[in-house]
Order: structure tokens, then sequence, then C-alpha cells
């Protein structure tokens, strides 16, 4: 078993070994170069005409020129992942990554995630030498969930755009994609409720209780029994006052078992949808999902929770 | 609908890569007139920036479908040639993408069919200029593709043009190095049968060849520094000037104002035999370039054979017949641009007297004959100069001394009803014709049979081969004497019969015809032998000390010079760090001039203080200096780059909002 094991290890160094360090592509117009040479070749061989000679002498060089170049630019690169802010599934998403060279210059780079289903590059004309500069990139994930990142992509179609040259720097993390944020289609949560006593129905009708926590502006619908008479009187403004424990109406979104697919994609994105909305209305809004529960809780925060968490779904990580 | 806008710096680029790639082919001077014309009308329209087919697709597919069924009607009428087709055709199509809408791809078809150009430009042409061409098609091209990259959308709106086309231009140097040491070390694998030596005669070619010689012609030819003809003579005499005589064609009748030959019907045939073979012969090989502009055959003295005659058609070269159209003279039965064959003669060794034994006894009456009427006064002249001798060559010489010694050469030439009588008596001053004719004449009074030849005089030496100018074109006088057969006397003073060009000219065409000569032996007739012998010259070792010294020469030169191309670039690059001050800092202290120079900043104050000042005092003028400042700080003291021109730009925003806060 260890012998197999062993074997398999130097197996897979060996393959690393091999791998070519770049990998190189040809452009439509590349593929038309190369004909072009190809051509040029037989004539010259089957002619024997000098000068045809010299025009594949001449191109064979640029080729070679064009490596040379190419592998300038790719050369000392060091490129580190600043990530994104957030990134949701079928929806464009700023990505940054940091790069800079100690000597000389890169020109047209193109930088992207190695090896993922993430659509889109960022470019960079110049880059001199000495200067950290950052890469901004729109890029597009299909689907959610989380994104192993193994490498950055660094490609160069310079100098003359006939080859598509790419290096890989290694550089592992992980991209959690939420599910999108298209408008649900499932129904609304709050006319699934039990009937509601006087004024419970109305998610800003005040309560709460302990110490006086702050004071805000009274926003229009909320309940006037909040209103800080004193202090609205001396600000000249409705200011409510905020306590510790506010009473919130709470709803617990339940995800269905045994889900897969397409099906689990479309819950997943309902889901997100409506504790969006039931969030932005202030109810406290908790998820029980196969291996993941959070409990209900309120704000920006909690609905990044619920998002992960939506992300992770069907997923081996750290659900809760 | 014109789409009309100033070409970027890239969108130049490919265009005159375009026209560099069309020369390529244009040096041939295969391609027809309205080819060259269309081309370079279009390529000011686009250099213009008149995109004149940008959305007119309908019409530039027009122009391409009738260019083609045009040329292949030609083609297939075998009016054109099929490579001079497709050339023009790949120029055409280039020209109807360089005038269409500037964008990625037009820009590659650009690119593409202008290298299409270049290769047809090399199955054309083995001219020299070929090869200048196709290194600025090179140059041109590679920084274009190389600025397209970085133009490409998205790339940032910053253009590195500068530090880009530094490192293009290296990479092009690389390229063009690269192609050379291809092209020596690649194994030929077959002979260079292709190649079409036509090279193009810039102006009329010019070498004075008709059927008849006119009195009172233009003399003109005489400056002319053209060479018309290349000849490598074995064996070799191997000195610098040849001074030799090379007939064209001999002219038998004179009546008063020109001089004609005697006309035979023609004779077909692969070889000319004109004489029998003697026991001494000079073997030329013969060029004749596109500047001679005749199809006579020239051989030195006494020409006894003619053969392996080929023509330079545009389609390439090919065997030729010879057509023998009188006694000793040969033409070439094709019109071509140039010519090669082999010419034998016997020529004399030194004067007249060492020419070999011509088994004619007797010569026609025609050599007697006299125009009519003829003055007087030559018979005299004759008589008087030939006193009692009765020895026609004697005589000859005789004659030939007083016209060399009392006339004088001149190229002003005016006009007049008898001009031999004229150049005799009157002018008393004329060109090789005049010289030529008045011996013949005054032989002739004499009763000596006599005739004018015409082709060339000199030979000049130039590498291992002996050139003819259009300037060595000349005529001579050839009197016959029994059992000699027709022998050479030269009127003309020595010092005019050769070319008298200006010693520009006569510069120029030197190191041009250097310059052909490493051209064609070098790279146009480079051959397996010859990488064969590179390749034992690499390879052999030195036998003894002469040997040693040349090959420690070249790697010590070598050395040298990149000895001091480091030095030179060590010494740059340290000035460079000593001098050129960081951009932020010159910012800097443009921005802070600028403030003093309208009292905003106090002494002592840096730009940063000021700009703190300025917004406490609440000054109108601190909003734009805030902002200016904070980039100053960016780039000064938070790594970020200046972009190309953003000083410049920087500087002129501050000295604008401060002309607007004063006003």
């Amino acid at each position: 078993m260890s012998n197999a094991i062993g074997g398999s290890a130097l197996f897979a160094r060996w393959r690393a070994l091999l791998r070519p360090p770049r990998s190189l592509r040809t452009t439509p117009a590349g593929r038309i170069c190369m004909i072009i040479t190809l051509g040029v070749g037989v004539g010259a061989l089957n002619t024997g005409n000098n000068l045809l000679y010299l025009v594949l002498g001449l191109l064979l060089s640029a080729i070679v020129v064009s490596g040379v170049l190419s592998e300038r630019s790719l050369g000392p690169l060091s490129v580190r992942r600043l990530g994104t802010d957030a990134a949701f599934a079928g929806e464009p998403f700023a990505f940054r990554w940091l790069i800079s060279r100690p000597k000389g210059s890169s020109f047209a780079l193109e930088i992207s995630e190695a090896a993922t289903d993430l659509q889109g590059e960022g470019k960079i004309a110049h880059l001199t030498a000495g200067v950290e500069q950052s890469v901004r990139a729109t890029l597009l994930a299909p689907t959610r969930g989380p994104r192993q990142l193994t490498g950055i992509k660094i490609s160069t179609r310079y100098p003359f755009g006939f080859f598509i040259k790419s290096r890989v720097v290694p550089s592992p993390g992980t991209l959690l994609v939420y599910p999108g944020r298209q408008p649900a289609a499932a129904s609304n949560p709050l006319s699934a409720r039990h009937q509601p006593l006087g004024e419970s129905a109305n998610p800003h009708r005040g309560g709460g209780s302990g110490d006086l926590l702050d004071l805000r502006e009274l926003r229009p619908g909320e309940d006037a029994r909040r209103i800080h008479w004193i202090k609205s009187a001396s600000a000249g403004k409705l200011l409510r006052a905020e306590r510790e424990q506010e009473e919130r109406d709470t709803f617990v979104l339940r995800l269905e078992a045994n889900l897969s697919g397409g099906p689990l994609e479309r819950r997943c994105a309902e889901t997100a949808a409506i504790a969006r909305r039931l969030l932005s209305q202030g109810y406290n809004v908790g998820l029980e999902a196969e291996g993941s529960r959070l409990r209900p809780s309120h704000g920006a925060i909690h609905e990044r929770r619920i998002l992960e968490a939506l992300a992770w779904i069907g997923f081996e990580g750290p659900q809760r | 609908m014109t789409a009309s806008r100033r070409p970027s710096l890239r969108l130049i680029l490919r265009d005159l890569a375009a026209a560099s790639a069309f020369a390529s082919m244009a040096v041939s001077g295969a391609l027809p007139l309205w080819a060259v014309g269309v081309f370079a009308f279009g390529l000011g329209l686009a250099l213009f920036g008149k995109r004149i087919l940008a959305e007119r697709h309908l019409l530039a597919f027009a122009i391409l479908g009738t260019s083609a069924i045009f040329l292949c009607s030609a083609v297939a009428a075998s009016s054109w040639d099929l490579v001079l087709a497709a050339c023009t055709f790949a120029g055409i199509i280039t020209l109807s993408r360089m005038l269409a809408a500037p964008t990625p791809s037009t820009d590659n078809q650009v690119h593409l069919t202008s290298l299409l150009m270049a290769a047809g430009g090399a199955a054309l042409s083995a001219e020299m200029f070929f090869a200048l061409c196709l290194v600025v098609f090179a140059v041109l091209s590679m920084l274009s593709l190389g600025l397209s990259t970085l133009e490409s959308p998205g790339a940032g709106q910053i253009k590195p043009h500068r530090a880009a086309i530094r490192q293009l231009l290296v990479g092009a140097a690389f390229a063009v190095l690269g192609a050379g040491v291809f092209f020596l070390a690649f194994p030929r694998l077959s002979w260079n049968l292709a190649a079409r030596r036509n090279p193009p005669a810039l102006g009329t070619p010019s070498t004075g060849f008709s059927d008849r010689v006119q009195l009172g012609g233009d003399g003109r030819i005489k400056t002319s520094p053209r060479i018309v003809a290349r000849v490598r003579l074995t064996p070799d005499p191997g000195t610098r000037q040849l001074d030799a005589y090379w007939v064209g064609q001999p002219l038998d009748i004179f009546n008063g104002r020109e001089w004609t030959a005697w006309e035979q019907s023609p004779h077909r045939a692969a070889v000319a035999i004109l004489r029998a073979r003697k026991n001494r012969f000079v073997y030329q090989d013969v060029e004749i370039l596109p500047a001679y502009g005749s199809r006579t055959l020239v051989a030195m003295e006494r020409p006894a054979m003619f053969l392996n005659a080929r023509a330079n058609l545009s389609s390439g070269t090919t065997a030729t017949q010879l057509l023998r159209v009188g006694p000793e003279q040969v033409r070439f039965a094709d019109a071509a641009s140039g010519y090669s064959y082999r010419a034998i003669s016997s020529p004399p060794l030194g004067g007249a007297e060492e020419a070999e034994p011509d088994e004619r006894e007797s010569i026609s009456e025609a050599y007697l004959q006299l125009p009519s009427p003829l003055d007087p006064r030559v018979s005299t002249l004759a008589q008087r100069i030939a006193g009692n001798e009765k020895d026609p060559l004697r005589v000859a010489h005789r004659l030939e001394d007083y016209l060399k010694k009392n006339y004088r050469y001149t190229l002003e030439l005016q006009d007049a009803t008898d001009p031999l009588a004229d150049f005799l008596f009157r002018r008393r001053s004329g060109h090789c014709a005049d010289f030529a004719t008045a011996l013949a004449v005054l032989l002739r009074s004499q009763r000596f049979p006599a005739r004018v030849a015409v082709g060339f005089y000199g030979g000049e030496r130039m590498a291992d081969h002996y050139v003819l100018r259009a300037g060595d074109a000349h005529a001579w006088t050839q009197v016959w004497l029994r059992g000699k057969g027709f022998v050479s006397l030269d009127a003309t003073p020595e010092n005019h019969r050769a070319s008298q060009p200006g010693w520009f000219l006569d510069w120029v065409t030197r190191w041009y015809e250097v310059m052909e000569q490493h051209w064609r032996t070098g790279v146009v007739d480079y051959s397996i032998r010859d990488q064969a012998q590179l390749a034992h010259q690499l390879i052999e070792r030195p036998t003894s000390m002469s040997l040693k010294l040349p090959s420690l020469a070249a790697p010590a030169a070598a050395a040298s010079m990149i000895a001091l191309l480091g030095a030179a670039t060590w010494l740059r690059r340290r000035r460079g760090k000593k001098t050129r001050p960081d951009a932020a800092a010159l910012l800097g202290l443009r921005l802070e001039r600028a403030l003093r120079r309208a009292r905003l900043q106090r002494q002592g104050e840096d730009l940063e203080e000021t700009t703190r000042r300025l917004l406490a005092e609440a000054h109108p003028f601190h909003r734009s200096l805030a902002s200016i400042s904070q980039r100053y700080l960016e780039v000064r003291f938070g790594g970020r780059s200046l972009g190309e021109g953003e000083a410049g730009h920087l500087a002129r925003s501050l000295t604008r909002a401060i002309a607007r806060t004063h006003a």
C-alpha cells in the first residue's frame, strides 16, 4: 500500500517536472501566419530561390523573437490576489490582483484565475519595474458555490499577437460565489405566517427591551410609540429610541433535503432572494438546510452568513 | 460615408509596412504601371486617414471580384504571368483592406497580405533593393503589430508607445540578424533555378545601338555612368582598365549624313559562328543589363562565336536563339529585359600589325564607296597627309595622327548640311562618330577599303569582372588590309574614348555596382557549395602564421566592438542615473515654480503646505490645487506611476487654473 502511494507521488512529481512551464496557443492570425511560413518554406525548398529563403528566415526569426519578447514580458512577475468583496452567481463582479516586477517592463498582460469556470480577465498595457500595480477585472461565475483557486494565470499576446503565451503562478485560495440575486419567483413568505395579534403584524411596531442603545430618525411607517419625545423636541425632528433587545418577527427558511443540480440551484437562489427581502424589511431570518443551521438574526452581517451557508450547500466545506 | 480621421501611429506604421511590401514587388519592374499608380494613390489616401471603403463593403467586394476576374482572364489568355497576377491581386487586396475601417481584423489582413506581397517580391525579382524593402517591411510591421497588441480594448488607457517601441526595435534588429544567420546556415537542398534576374532599368535604356548612325547626333550618352554589361574574361587579364574595343556592329555604307549596315536575311540559330576559330581565344561571359536597351550582341574584337544565349524574361530565365543579321552582326531573337551569353574572340594582342591573317584576298568595292557629292577638299586633304606613302597601314596611321593632333573632341554638336566637311574644315571639333567617319572617308578617298564600327571602348574592373557603361559607347574606324582583314584604328583622342561621367555619378554607380556584386554572389547565387566553403573556412585549422593573423583579427574586432558597446551602454546608464531626476520630483518642481510665479507659494513652503494653507484660507484656487497636489503626492510617495504625458498635462492644468483664478 505504501509502495503504491510512493509510486503515485513519484509519478505526480515526474508529471510536474515534465509539465511545460508555459503554455502556448496560436491566435487565428497566428495560424494564418504559420500557414504562410510553411508555404514560403515549401516554395523556397522547391524552387531554391534564395530570396524566399531570406523571407523564410525572417519569418522564423520573427517567431523566435516573439517567443523571447513574450518570455521577457512574463518573466520575473510577482502577483497576488486581492479578490473581491462579494461574488454572486450570474452577476459580473469586480476582482483585483496586485502585480509587480523587480526589473524590466511587461507589456499587454492579461490576468485571470487558472483552472476555474470564472469568465473574464484583467488587462494591463504596461507594467514598469518596481511599481506594484492593481489590475481590475470584471469576472462572471456561472453558478454558486466555492471555487478552489489554484493559481493566477498571466497571459500575453505581446509582441505580435500571433501567439498567446501563459504561465500560472501558484496561489491557492478559495472564492465563494453566493447564489444569484435574481428576483425570487417563490411565494411571498409573509402570506404564509400565522395571524398576528394587534400590532404584532407591523414589523416596525416598536417593542424592544433593555437600556436605550441609540437614537435614530423615525422612518415612515414606524410605530409612533417608539418616538423619544424629549430628544425629538430638542433636535427639532422625530427621533426613535433603539433598545438593547429589539423585538422582531422571525422567519426560519428551510431548504428541502435531497435536492441536487438545477432544482437545488434554483431553491438556493430563491432562498437567498427571500432572505434578502425579509432582512431588508427588518425581520429576523434563520436558515435550516441539509447539514446547516443558522439561528434567526438580522442585519447585513447575518445576510452575508446566510449567503455563505447557501453557497456551501451541496459542497464539502464549513457548513453550520 | 468616408471615414476621415487622423490615423494613429500604429496605422501609419501598418500602411507604410504594406507600402514596403508592395515596393519589394515593384522593384522587380514587372508590375504594370497602373497597379503601381493605384497603390500609390490608395496609400496616400490611407496615410491621410481617408478610409474610402470603410462602410462600402459591396464596393470593396466588387473591386476585388472584378480584379480577380480580370487577372484570371489575363492568365488564361497567357498575357499575364501567374506569379505576377497573384502578386498584383495581393496588392489589390492589401489596398482594399488599408482603405477599410481600421479594426483588429483588417489590421491582421493587411499584415498577412503584405507578407504575401513580400514573398511575391522574392519570386518576382533578384533585385538588391528587395532586401531593403524586406527589412523595412519587417521592422515597420513588427512595430505596428506590437502597438496593436498594446492598443487592444481594455488594455489600459495609457499607451506605452515609447517603451514598447524601443523593445520592439531591438526585437526587429535581432529578427533581421536571425534571418541572416538562417539564410547562411539553412542547408540548400536545391539549386536556385527560379530566381528572376531582371533588375529594373531606371530611366530609358540607352546604348546608342541602332541600324544606322547619323552624324551630328546627340553625344550626351558619353556622360552616362550607367552600367549596361558585365563581362567575365577567361583568361582574366587582371588589369584595372581593359581598354579594349567591343564590337557591336560594323557599318559599311555612308551616304554623307549617316552610316548603315548591309542587310542580309536573318539566320536563326543557337550558336552564331562568325569566323573560323584561331589559336588564341578570349572567352567572355557577358551579362547584358536592362539599361542596355538593344538586342545586338557585343564581343571583344574579332568575335568568332556566340553561344549559350539566355534571356531574362518576367517569367524567369530561359534559353533564347540568335539571329545573324549581317556578316558580323548578331542579335537576340527574343525581346527581354536582360540577357547572358558567351562570346569567343581572338583579339589582336598589341598593334594592328599583330592582327591575325584573314582568309579573304579581296574585299567588296562597297568599302571604297564615297558619298555623293563629296567635298573635293576631303580628297585633297587626304592626299596632302598621305604624301607619297602607298602602304595602307602607314597611310591610315598618318591620317589617324593628323586627326588626333589637329581636331578637338566636343559633345556640343551643331547640325550641318554636310556634317563631314563641317567637321573637317569649319568646326574642327566633334565626337567619336565624326572622327571615325572622317578617317574612314579619308581612307576611302585614297582607295583604301574602310568602314566604321560601333560598340564600346573600355572595360572597368569591378571585383572579379569588368563592366561596360553606357558612356563607353564608341565608334571607330576599321581599315581592310590584305592578308590581315579589318584592322581597328581610332582617331578619337585617347582620353575621350571611354565614358566621361561626373565624379559623383561615377562614385554612386561604383558603390552600387560593388553592392550589387556582393548581393549577387552572396545572396542571389548563394548555394550549397558556398555553404560548404563557409563551413570549411570556419572549421579549417590555420596552417601558417599568415593565416593565423586574419583568423584572430575577426574575433578580436568582434570582442572590441562588444566591449565598446558594453562600455557605451554602461556609461549611458550611469549618466542617466546621475543626471535624470525622478519624474515625480520634476513634476513637483514644475508645479512649485508655477505657484511661485503666481505668488501663491510662500518662501520655504512645499507643495503640500501651500495646498493646506490655501484650503484653510478658502482660496478660490484651492480646489484645483488640491486635486493636482493629491495626484503629485500619489506619484511621489504612493508608488503610483505617471502616465505618458501626464506630468505636462498636470502642469498645464495648474497654469490654466491659476489664470482662471486671476481673471
